[in-house]
């Protein structure tokens, strides 16, 4: 347009002026300036698009692009520390050198892979070599989470091609402590059990080496010192007792929340292997045991909560019950009609048999399954063993299951039912997990399940089980504490039948009982006749749960109760 | 014709003045520009290299809190405590060493002390 109007003479410079002289000087002044100040409009234009861009990435701050470029790739997953009701440490992330190879910069395969095999217990020399001389292949994990002197020792090897990456790497320093709980994780720490799947499965997966230290941790309902006295006191009782194995649970009658859980033999979490032998199970979640007389606690309190009895009633429990094909007796019969309270006392089958038949099949199967004894359950740990009960509810049933045979329960399930029985008659769920970040979790709905009456009859009844002379539960006193509970001893099932000398002794017991607090069950799996100093076993041979779960658990409240915070009365 | 001559070199003065203006000025913005660019190129990478080892300072600190918190746990862990106390001679409390505020205060009132 501009060099149109210039041909057609419209610019002023080409007008004639007052001499009628056109001006060619003019004209090639202007014709030289035109460009150059389009050139130099062009130029500002391109530098204000420069600043303008300049200001956008200021004001915008696009820094991090650069920064999201250089964080390493991550192939391990950070996970948020665990730490128990007071804040102490259970398990927490830390770094771990990585070993890998780029196989196109090893130069001699055959060498590498005999100086790492060398160097690395474990690591197969033959398939290494293979995987090193593959130069198609440009990364190759040898080993992950070595410790820091491993992996300067193969760092001062100096084979080309090699490399590390810092991992998060699961550590636990408490040791085994807390290991059935705390569960374990695998080798990029995703979890595999215990409270370490649940916090998975709750909070997700996240890519570990950004972002996780100001993460807040997983605060567990137990305590670690009492954690640490149960597992202690049932690892003795263990050898005290020569059974094959035990298992504990203390939890608050109210709450549910469980202040220490235990399976003797334990687990290491940082070997999650070993949780897979046979041997070292969890036998308060995974196995299922028929407990014997502590169920004598629920038959009790049905009859007295369905008003068919009270602890004075007086009940002939001289002759044994026939039931069908079978006569129920007592170990030691009295000889005489008992009252209830005597009937739970002396442990009477007969009697908890008579109670339960007066109760009647149906009602005493609606209140076990409000307890929550018939169905399967789960806890944060994991899933729990479902009960396993009879085919066919039938007469036998009903008197066996009276005395605890015939009903096979997990003892956290059966813990967590008994609560019911000594905090006023509410159901609880047992809790492993107080705080779980960015989780709220709605109050628990307090579901009755006994009267409060009930919850009060069966508390003196408990207490007095421990305090009486001629009480099963004797040997579970701890004075000061005001301990409560119900013996236990249940034959071992086997298959077609019951063996003689293999029992499950357990002890249920609760405290302090002038206002219960805390509740808590000991079991041993088929303990022996305690022997003296010089290992000779009890001339007596007992091996019932008086003897050996009662004073275990005395033992671990008298260590569990002051740390509690409770003080002897 | 003195005019217009004094005119023509009048305007190609002005012409080139204006030239020269713009030429000196595109030059300035020029170099005012590249200056402006290379101060802010070296200051951002300065910035990114700050935050990069500010970044790898805190990880390494990190790394270092982790192992310390993790130390501490450990030496603490109670069956360490447990061992250092009963080499102390230390044991749980009994009932008989717990006694109630008002039965201390009675022996004061009784001793008159």
């Amino acid at each position: 347009m501009a060099s149109h109007a210039y041909l057609s003479g419209a610019s002023p410079a080409n007008q004639p002026d007052a001499h009628g002289i056109t001006g060619g000087r003019a004209r090639s002044a202007a014709a030289v300036m035109a460009p150059a100040l389009s050139i130099a409009a062009m130029m500002a234009l391109g530098f204000l698009a420069v600043a303008a861009q300049l200001v956008r990435l200021a004001a915008n701050g696009q820094g991090s692009l650069r920064l999201q470029a250089s964080e390493p790739i991550v192939r391990s997953y950070a996970r948020a520390d665990i730490v128990d009701r007071k804040g102490r440490l259970l398990a927490t992330d830390l770094g771990a050198h990585s070993l890998y190879a780029d196989p196109a910069l090893v130069l001699d395969a055959d060498e590498a892979a005999e100086k790492l095999a060398a160097a690395l217990p474990g690591l197969d020399a033959t398939e290494l070599r293979g995987l090193l001389a593959d130069r198609s292949r440009r990364f190759v994990w040898i080993r992950r989470g070595l410790a820091p002197a491993m992996a300067q020792r193969i760092h001062d090897l100096g084979l080309p091609g090699l490399q590390f990456r810092t991992e998060p790497k699961r550590s636990y320093p408490q040791g085994r402590l807390a290991g059935h709980i705390l569960g374990s994780v695998g080798i990029d720490n995703r979890a595999l059990s215990g409270i370490e799947r649940h916090i998975d499965e709750e909070l997700g997966l996240e890519s570990g080496l950004s972002g996780d230290f100001e993460r807040p941790p997983v605060v567990l309902t137990i305590d670690l010192g009492v954690q640490h006295g149960l597992e202690q006191e049932l690892a003795a009782g263990v050898t005290r007792f020569g059974a094959s194995g035990a298992a504990g649970v203390l939890l608050d009658v109210d709450s549910g929340e469980v202040l220490a859980a235990a399976s003797v033999p334990d687990v290491d979490p940082a070997r999650g292997i070993e949780a897979l032998e046979a041997a070292r199970i969890d036998r308060l979640q995974v196995a299922t045991y028929e407990l014997g007389s502590i169920f004598k606690a629920f038959t009790v309190a049905i009859a007295l909560d369905l008003g068919i009895a009270t602890p004075d009633t007086i009940i002939d429990v001289r002759a044994p019950l026939q039931v069908g094909r079978f006569a129920i007796r007592d170990l030691h019969s009295a000889g005489r009609p008992l009252s209830v309270r005597e009937i739970f006392i002396q442990s009477s089958n007969v009697g908890a048999g008579r109670l339960a038949q007066a109760t009647g099949r149906d009602r005493q199967r609606a209140y076990l399954t409000r307890l929550g004894l018939t169905t399967p359950m789960r806890t944060e740990v994991g899933a729990v063993a479902a009960p396993r009960g009879p085919d066919r509810w039938g007469e036998v049933e009903l008197v066996t299951i009276a005395y605890g045979h015939g009903l096979a329960l997990a003892p956290i399930q059966f813990a967590a039912a008994a609560a019911a029985i000594v905090n006023g008659g509410f159901k609880v769920e047992p809790r492993f997990i107080k705080t779980l970040p960015g989780v709220v979790r709605p109050p628990a709905e307090r579901t009755r399940v006994l009267s409060a009456e009930t919850s009060r009859k069966m508390t003196d009844l408990m207490r007095r089980n421990v305090t009486q002379s001629n009480a099963t539960g004797r040997r579970a006193d701890v004075p000061g504490f005001e301990v409560g509970g119900k013996t236990g001893t249940a034959e071992m099932a086997t298959a077609g039948g019951y063996a003689k000398r293999s029992v499950v002794a357990s002890f249920l017991a609760a405290f302090p009982m002038s206002a219960p607090r805390y509740l808590l069950l000991v079991t041993l799996i088929e303990p022996k006749p305690e022997t003296d100093a010089r290992g000779h076993p009890d001339a007596r041979g007992l091996i019932t749960a008086g003897v050996n779960a009662a004073p275990l658990a005395a033992q671990v409240i008298a260590r569990a109760a002051p740390l509690l915070g409770l003080a002897p009365r | 014709m003195r005019i217009f001559l004094a005119h023509a070199a009048a305007t190609r003065v002005a012409g080139s003045r204006l030239r020269n203006a713009a030429t000196g000025g595109a030059v300035a913005l020029t170099l005012v520009s590249a200056w402006v660019l290379y101060t802010e190129s070296t200051a951002t990478r300065r910035l990114e290299s700050q935050v990069l080892s500010a970044d790898r300072q805190r990880e390494r600190l990190e790394d270092e809190i982790a192992v310390l918190k993790a130390e501490r746990a450990y030496l603490a862990r109670p069956s360490r405590i447990e061992q250092a106390a009963r080499a102390l001679g230390m044991r749980p409390a009994l009932e008989r060493q717990y006694v109630r505020i008002d039965e201390i205060a009675a022996d004061v009132d009784a001793s008159g002390r």
